[in-house]
């Protein structure tokens, strides 16, 4: 063997030592203390699974992801894509009769294969949670809240959630065929007004809304704004943020920021939708959101809500 | 105060991406030269002047919030950025050449045909989607010597005029993407600091 082969590691993969180490560990720590205390009993699913389970949970987008290997009998394993998939799992066959709702979670490692190009880390620590069995209002709010609250564990004071709904542009986008629907998609997901405008000239009247809720960002106001002008199809969804919003307290409203530009995850969220985003961070710290249809494609329907924050990100946050 | 870091690629896109943001009341107040970080008349607004490829890997990763850049860098490279803006300059196109003598688009005798590119992402995306087997020969300039040298049959390289081709002996022979200058921006830019954010893009929107 060369020598190559044992000094080098795979791109992608990180040693961490000394204060690496230790930062990760006290955010991690101070992380789960909140969750305990908040009643979320921690599950710690395997490392690796049959890589239907996270194909299941998070589709096609999530299949191109995996980091697959052969098991012995041949079937095909994958390593721990999210926890996500492995709690909805464990909450359709070991908790199935159990009493609702349930409060989930965990931290530990996932691995997600990133392109060449950027050299990302393929290996991510996470710490979140899940709210499975409560599909009200109520389980929204408190999954918000306690987002804020490991944000404030985690020892951040210049941070805001970018919180969407996936009901207000989801009737827009039903009016659309299903080629300009994706370009539609790309331009919103680009924040490229002028060619949205475009693509949008070809769109019956139903699609009309999508030329300006994608662009609305701002406090409760902003939200009160669309809802007067949104088509019936977006109200619901723009109302139902409008309740959550009235159900915090003013220094938890200081975090927010109502954002509906969001289109990643759309297929995925059926409610409410969130970013973590922090001063210093280039990309999202943490996301969460509403999945209903989750524990249906394990044969246990069951409303579902949940986050998970990014503990790299966190840990190299400049102080 | 927020402050706002612009990306400008080096080359072609600088003077007319310098004099869009001159349109829109924002002028960098030094010649580039070895400054790293160069002021502008918005105390908020900062540039920094890299490698066009370079743009979109500082504005990915947040080291500047904004930038500019060619479509072709950004498809290339597939970064994650927004791109909220069309410049309307820097247009070109990414296209396949061949010399005007070469068989196209296969070669006699069942040989695979190596093209050479600095756009080996595009380019075999391109021909595996018309299920033709290529092999890419990654270039980082000088592409349209490469036929005459006897390294690539073909190349995949970016067109203006078409000068350097005929030049060279080369021919069109299909277009793989219109090219033009976009600004990118940073996701977590766009969030973080929206108010800067929109009032700089409502300048460059404006002011076209």
């Amino acid at each position: 063997m060369s020598l190559s082969s044992i000094t080098s590691i795979p791109p992608g993969a990180l040693d961490l030592t000394g204060d690496a180490v230790r930062r990760r560990r006290a955010l991690q720590r101070a992380m789960m203390d909140v969750l305990e205390r908040a009643g979320f009993e921690e599950l710690s699913p395997p490392t690796f699974e049959y890589e239907e389970v996270f194909r299941r949970a998070g589709g096609a987008e999530v299949a191109e992801k995996l980091i697959r290997f052969v098991d012995r009998d041949g079937r095909i394993l994958a390593l721990r894509y999210d926890f996500t998939s492995s709690m909805a799992r464990v909450a359709a066959t070991r908790f199935a009769d159990g009493p609702r709702p349930l409060r989930l979670c965990y931290a530990g490692a996932v691995f997600r294969q990133e392109p060449e190009r950027g050299g990302r880390p393929r290996e991510t620590l996470q710490v979140g949670a899940e709210l499975l069995g409560q599909g009200d209002l109520a389980a929204d709010v408190e999954v918000v809240r306690l987002t804020l609250a490991l944000a404030k564990a985690a020892g951040l004071q210049d941070f805001q959630l970018n919180l969407g709904h996936a009901g207000v542009l989801a009737g827009g986008l039903a009016a659309l065929d299903e080629n300009l629907r994706a370009d539609v998609r790309r331009w919103i997901d680009r924040k490229d007004r002028g060619s949205l405008a475009r693509a949008l000239e070809r769109a019956p009247a139903a699609a009309r809304a999508l030329h300006e809720l994608p662009f609305v960002i701002g406090r409760r106001e902003a939200l009160e704004a669309a809802a007067r002008a949104a088509p019936g199809a977006a109200r619901a969804g723009l109302e139902h943020l409008l309740a959550l919003d009235a159900a915090l307290q003013p220094e938890e409203r200081a975090h927010l920021v109502y954002d509906l530009g969001e289109v990643r995850g759309l297929d995925y969220y059926t409610g409410i939708h969130f970013e973590l985003f922090v001063a210093g961070a280039g990309r999202a710290a943490g996301a969460g959101g509403r999945y209903d249809d989750l524990m249906g494609r394990f044969g246990r329907p069951m409303p579902a809500v949940g986050v998970s924050l990014d503990l790299d990100t966190l840990a190299e946050i400049p102080a | 105060m927020t402050r706002l870091r612009v990306a400008l690629p080096k080359g072609r896109l600088y003077e007319p991406a310098v004099a869009r943001f001159r349109r829109a009341g924002i002028e960098l107040r030094a010649d580039p030269g070895r400054r790293l970080l160069i002021p502008s008349s918005d105390p908020r607004i900062e540039f920094l002047v890299v490698k066009p490829p370079d743009v979109p890997v500082y504005v990915e990763s947040g080291a500047a919030d904004l930038g500019v850049a060619g479509t072709d860098v950004l498809r290339e490279t597939g970064a994650d950025v927004l791109e909220p803006l069309e410049l309307g300059f820097g247009f070109c196109r990414l296209v396949v050449a061949t010399p005007a003598d070469a068989p196209y688009p296969t070669l006699p005798g069942g040989v695979t045909p190596r093209v050479a590119t600095k756009y080996p992402r595009l380019a075999r995306e391109h021909f595996n989607a018309h299920g033709r087997p290529v092999d890419i020969v990654r270039v980082d300039g000088s592409v349209e010597v490469a036929p005459l040298l006897n390294l690539a049959h073909w190349i995949v390289d970016l067109v203006d005029t078409g000068g350097t081709l005929r030049a060279n002996g080369l021919v069109e022979r299909e277009t793989i993407l219109e090219v033009q200058a976009v600004v990118v921006a940073n996701r977590a830019s766009q969030k973080l600091k929206l108010e800067a954010y929109l009032d700089v893009m409502g300048r460059l929107e404006t002011t076209a």
